[in-house]
C-alpha cells in the first residue's frame, strides 16, 4: 500500500475542509430559511398570489354545519377521558376539527420540571391522551405533542408530567423543541407583537389543539388558552411587557382550532409553578371552544369566579375581534355526570 | 525472515486498548441525566489507586467506589505497569498520536524521576487536605477534555451542519429523525458549553506535543499515576526478562519499546517499573529471546529510583507548592458551589474530574477560572445555567463525596446562595414597567420573589402602576433561574450572591 505524506494529507485534507466550508457558505446565501407557509392562516412573507397555496387551505377550512352547535361546552365531575369525550361531542365531535390523513399538533402546558399532574403545573396527562385518542379515530396522520418547558430539561418535563407517558399509550408523538426549527414570523396586522419566532411544526400543522391547564399567574392573573401559547416561540420573556396585546396577537395569528381548558385540578395561588398541594383545588371541569376568548372568558368566571375583562389578555382579544367574552351571549351547553 | 509469533501479543493490546478507550468514551457520553446506570459515570475514576489515595487522605474519608482501585493496585503487583500499556486512555491517546521521527533527542535518563516527585507531592499536599494538584491524574485529564472541549465540540459542528443542512427540503424530514434519535440520548437537548477551559485543552495538547520528542513522554518523566504504578511494578511478579543465550544483540527491541527501557549496554535489561507490558518486544524479537513471564523481583538500582532523599524533597517541593497556592489564593472570587457542599472540606474533597460539569443539565455547574485555588472545581454560573429545580444529579456522580448526595427533597431545601435585586436596572423598579419574570420563574413553591404593587408617577403626572418583585431571603435558595431568565440584556438585573457573602451562612 503506497503511504500518505503528512504534508500531502495535510494539503488535500484543508482542500477538502475549504470546499466543505465554500459548499455550506454558498449553501447559507441560497437558501435562506424561508418562513413555511403555515397552512391556515396567511403568511405575510408570501403573497396573497401565491397559487399554490390555495388549494390546501380549502382542504383544512373547517367543516362548516356548526350552526345549531354550541359556542363552548363545559363538562363536570367524570374521568378526565369521559369530560374530553363529552365536550367534543357536545361541539360536533371530533371530525369538525380534524379530518382524515390531518397533521395535528396538541400543545399542552409543560412549563417546569418540577412535579407531577397532582400539583397542578402541568397539563392532565389523561386529557392529552384521550386527545391523542381522538384525533386518530378521526383519521389524523400524525400527532405530535410539544411544550418549551422553562424550567428543567423537556426530557424531564415531559416524563415528570405523566404526558409522555400518555401520549406514547395512544399512539401519539412527543416532540422535543429544538432552536434551529423557530421561525422569525411576521405577524400581519399586530398591535404589539409584530415579529417573533414560531415553531415550524405549529406554523406548519393542519390542526393545533392548545389544552392549557387552568392557574394562577403572578402577571397576567390567570393563565388559560392565550396565555398557553406562549409555549410556541422561542424568545417568551420578553412578551411579558405590553403582555395583553402580545398574546392576542399571537393568539390571532396562531388561531387554534380547538382549545381545552384542563381544570380537573386547578392551581388557585403561586402559579404558573405551584409546588404545594394546599394550592390545588380538583375541580373536574373540562371547558372547550373553538374561540379561545371564549374558552379564557368562560374558565376565568367559572373557576376563578373572576370577571373576564379585568384580564389583560381577554381584553385585548375581544377588542382585537378574536372571539367573544360576553358569557351572556354564548350559547353553552353544561355537561353533568352526578 | 520474520518468524511469526504464536501469539499476536501486540494486536491483541492495541484492540484491548481501543476497547478501552471506546469503554471510557461511551461511559463519559452516557454521562447524562435519565440515560445513565447509576454509578457508573463514576468508575474511570474509582479505577485510579492515585485518586483513592490523594482524595482519602484530603478528605479524610475512604470510599466505597475506590475498592476498584484496590483491584488494580494488586493487579500492578502481578502484572506491573500493564495499566498504562493496555487500559490508560490517555496512554492511548499518546500511542494514537506518535511521531515517527528520525531525529533522537537526548533526554536524561535521570528525568524519570520527575514522575515519582510530582507523586510525592500530590500524596504530601494531600495529607495537608489540599487535592489541587490532582488534576494532573491522566485519567481526569482525559475525561475533563472529552467533557468540556471534545464532546461540545463535535455537538457544535454537528448543529451547525444540521442548521445549514436543514433548509434543503429533502433533508428536513431525516435531520429531524436523526436529531431526535440522538439527543437527548446520546447528545444534549442543547450542546454543552463551558467557560475558562483554556488549561483543560491546552495540557493534552502540550503532552501530544511532548510526544513529538519522544513516545509516550508524558508516562516516562512525568505521569503520576505511572509513577506509583512505576513504584508497584518493582516488585511485580510478571516482568519482561531476556535469555541471553537467545539474544543476537540486533537491538530491534530497544526501537520498538515505546518507554524506551531496553537498554541496549546492559544486555538488553529493562526496568520493570518503566515497563509498560506493551508487548513489542515480544513480538519485534525474531529469536524468541524476549519474554514476559513470572520471575523472582530482583531489585535493581536504577539512578532514577524513587528513594528516602528524593521523598524528602519532593515533601519540601509539596510544602512549597501548598505555601504557594495559599498565598495566590488571596482572590476574592467566591463561587457558587452546587448544592449540598462544604465550605471547609470542599477543595479537599473535589479532585477536579469534571463529571458533574457534564451531567448538570442545564449547564450551570463551569469550572472555575484559574485565578486562584479554585481553578477547575465546579462553579454555578447562574447566567448560563440555573440549578435545576427537579434535579440533584452532580452528588450522585461526584466520585469523591465532594458533592454530596442529596434525595431531590433535601436538594430541594439545600441553600447555595441568595438572589438580589438591582433596581437600578430591574424592568420594574428602573423603568416601571410590568416584567415579573423572575417572580413566574421562581420555583419555591411559596414564590422566593413576590410581587407588590407600587404607584409612580409618569413624566406628564399620570399614575403608573407596577408590580414590583422583592426577594423573600428566608425562601430563597439560590438555584439562579430568575438570574438566568432576566430578560434584562448583559448583567442580570436579579443575580445570585454565593454563600459566605453578604452575610449568609
Amino acid at each position: 500500500m503506497k503511504n500518505i505524506s503528512r504534508r500531502k494529507f495535510l494539503t488535500e485534507a484543508s482542500l477538502g475542509l475549504g470546499a466543505i466550508i465554500l459548499a455550506g457558505l454558498s449553501g447559507c446565501k441560497t437558501i435562506t430559511p424561508q418562513p413555511v407557509p403555515p397552512t391556515k392562516s396567511i403568511n405575510p412573507d408570501i403573497s396573497s398570489t401565491d397559487t399554490e397555496q390555495v388549494p390546501q387551505d380549502t382542504s383544512t377550512i373547517e367543516p362548516t354545519p356548526t350552526i345549531g352547535l354550541p359556542d363552548l361546552a363545559v363538562a363536570r365531575n367524570g374521568e378526565p377521558e369521559l369530560l374530553v369525550r363529552q365536550v367534543i361531542e357536545a361541539l360536533g365531535g371530533i371530525g369538525q376539527f380534524v379530518f382524515s390523513g390531518a397533521s395535528v399538533i396538541i400543545k399542552p402546558n409543560i412549563c417546569v420540571a418540577y412535579n407531577t399532574y397532582e400539583y397542578a403545573t402541568t397539563t392532565n396527562p389523561w386529557v392529552i391522551g384521550a386527545l391523542v385518542k381522538l384525533c386518530f379515530e378521526a383519521g389524523a396522520a400524525s400527532v405530535k405533542v410539544m411544550d418549551n418547558p422553562f424550567g428543567g430539561t423537556a426530557e424531564e418535563a415531559y416524563k415528570v408530567s405523566g404526558i409522555s407517558d400518555a401520549v406514547q399509550t395512544a399512539g401519539g408523538t412527543m416532540v422535543f423543541m429544538t432552536d434551529r426549527k423557530f421561525i422569525n414570523t411576521t405577524i400581519p396586522n399586530a398591535t404589539s407583537l409584530k415579529k417573533t419566532a414560531i415553531y415550524e411544526d405549529i406554523l406548519n400543522a393542519d390542526v393545533l389543539i392548545n389544552v392549557p391547564i387552568a392557574k394562577d399567574h403572578g402577571l397576567a392573573k390567570l393563565t388559560l388558552g392565550m396565555k398557553n401559547l406562549m409555549g410556541t416561540i422561542q424568545k417568551r420573556e420578553i412578551l411579558h411587557t405590553k403582555l395583553g396585546h402580545n398574546l392576542a396577537d399571537l393568539a390571532g395569528f396562531l388561531r387554534p382550532e380547538l382549545t381545552i381548558i384542563d381544570g380537573i385540578r386547578v392551581l388557585m395561588e403561586n402559579g404558573p409553578t405551584g409546588g404545594s398541594l394546599d394550592y390545588v383545588k380538583k375541580m373536574d371541569t373540562i371547558i372547550a371552544s373553538r374561540d379561545i376568548v371564549a374558552a379564557d372568558s368562560y374558565a376565568a368566571n367559572s373557576l376563578f369566579g373572576m370577571d373576564p375583562l379585568s384580564l389583560a389578555y381577554i381584553e385585548a382579544g375581544v377588542s382585537a375581534g378574536l372571539g367573544s367574552a360576553d358569557l351572556q351571549q354564548l350559547k353553552i351547553e353544561e355537561i353533568s355526570n352526578t | 525472515m520474520k518468524k511469526i509469533p504464536s501469539t499476536p501479543w501486540v494486536v491483541i493490546r492495541k484492540i484491548v486498548q481501543g476497547v478501552f478507550l471506546l469503554l471510557f468514551i461511551a461511559i463519559i457520553i452516557l454521562n447524562q441525566k435519565n440515560n445513565t446506570v447509576e454509578g457508573l459515570a463514576k468508575i474511570p475514576i474509582q479505577l485510579d489507586p492515585l485518586l483513592a489515595f490523594s482524595s482519602s487522605l484530603a478528605g479524610k474519608l475512604l470510599i466505597k467506589g475506590f475498592v476498584f482501585s484496590a483491584l488494580l493496585f494488586i493487579f500492578a503487583l502481578i502484572f506491573g505497569r500493564f495499566w498504562c500499556g493496555w487500559i490508560c486512555p490517555l496512554g492511548t491517546l499518546l500511542d494514537i498520536f506518535r511521531f515517527h521521527s528520525k531525529k533522537k533527542i537526548y533526554i536524561p535518563e535521570s528525568l524519570r524521576i520527575g514522575k515519582y516527585l510530582l507523586l510525592g507531592v500530590i500524596l504530601i499536599s494531600a495529607l495537608f487536605g489540599f487535592q489541587t494538584l490532582v488534576w494532573l491524574d491522566p485519567i481526569s485529564i482525559f475525561q475533563r477534555l472529552l467533557i468540556t472541549g471534545i464532546l461540545p465540540f463535535i455537538d457544535r459542528i454537528f448543529t451547525w451542519l444540521e442548521n445549514i443542512l436543514y433548509p434543503i427540503t429533502f433533508l428536513s424530514s431525516i435531520i429531524d429523525k436523526a436529531d431526535q434519535l440522538l439527543r437527548p440520548v446520546f447528545l444534549p437537548l442543547q450542546p454543552a458549553r463551558f467557560t475558562n477551559i483554556g488549561w483543560i485543552i491546552t495540557v493534552p495538547i502540550i503532552l501530544i506535543l511532548l510526544n513529538v520528542i519522544t513516545s509516550r513522554f508524558w508516562c516516562r518523566y512525568l505521569c503520576p499515576l505511572g509513577g506509583l504504578y512505576a513504584f508497584l511494578s518493582r516488585f511485580s511478579i510478571f516482568r519482561r526478562q531476556v535469555d541471553p543465550k537467545k539474544c543476537t544483540g540486533c537491538s530491534r527491541c530497544t526501537q520498538k519499546c515505546p518507554t524506551g527501557t531496553i537498554n541496549q549496554t546492559a544486555g538488553y535489561r529493562s526496568d520493570p517499573a518503566e515497563c509498560i507490558m506493551c508487548m513489542n518486544c515480544i513480538e519485534a524479537c525474531s529469536f524468541s529471546a524476549n519474554e514476559i513471564k513470572p520471575g523472582i523481583p530482583e531489585v535493581i538500582h536504577f539512578p532514577y529510583d524513587a528513594n528516602r532523599r528524593k521523598l524528602f524533597s519532593s515533601f519540601g517541593y509539596a510544602l512549597l507548592g501548598v505555601a504557594f497556592l495559599k498565598l495566590i489564593s488571596s482572590s476574592n472570587h467566591a463561587p457558587i458551589r452546587p448544592p449540598g457542599t462544604m465550605q471547609d472540606s470542599f477543595l479537599a474533597r473535589c479532585i477536579r474530574c469534571g463529571a458533574c460539569y457534564k451531567i448538570c443539565p442545564t449547564n450551570a455547574i463551569q469550572p472555575a477560572p484559574v485565578m486562584d485555588e479554585n481553578y477547575g472545581s465546579p462553579e454555578v454560573i447562574p447566567r448560563i445555567g440555573y440549578c435545576d429545580y427537579s434535579c440533584n444529579a452532580c452528588g450522585l456522580v461526584c466520585p469523591t463525596q465532594a458533592i454530596p448526595v442529596l434525595s431531590l427533597e433535601e436538594k430541594r431545601k439545600t441553600i447555595i446562595g441568595k438572589a438580589i435585586i438591582n433596581t437600578n436596572r430591574c424592568i420594574a423598579w428602573a423603568q416601571h414597567q410590568d416584567c415579573i419574570v423572575c417572580e413566574e420563574m421562581c420555583p419555591i413553591p411559596q414564590k422566593a420573589i413576590y410581587l407588590k404593587e407600587e404607584t409612580f408617577l409618569s413624566r406628564d403626572g399620570a399614575n403608573i402602576r407596577v408590580k414590583l418583585p422583592f426577594v423573600d431571603r428566608e425562601l430563597c435558595i439560590g438555584c439562579g433561574i430568575c438570574e438566568n431568565k432576566c430578560p434584562v440584556v448583559g448583567e442580570a438585573a436579579i443575580r445570585v450572591d454565593p454563600l459566605g457573602t453578604n452575610g449568609i451562612s
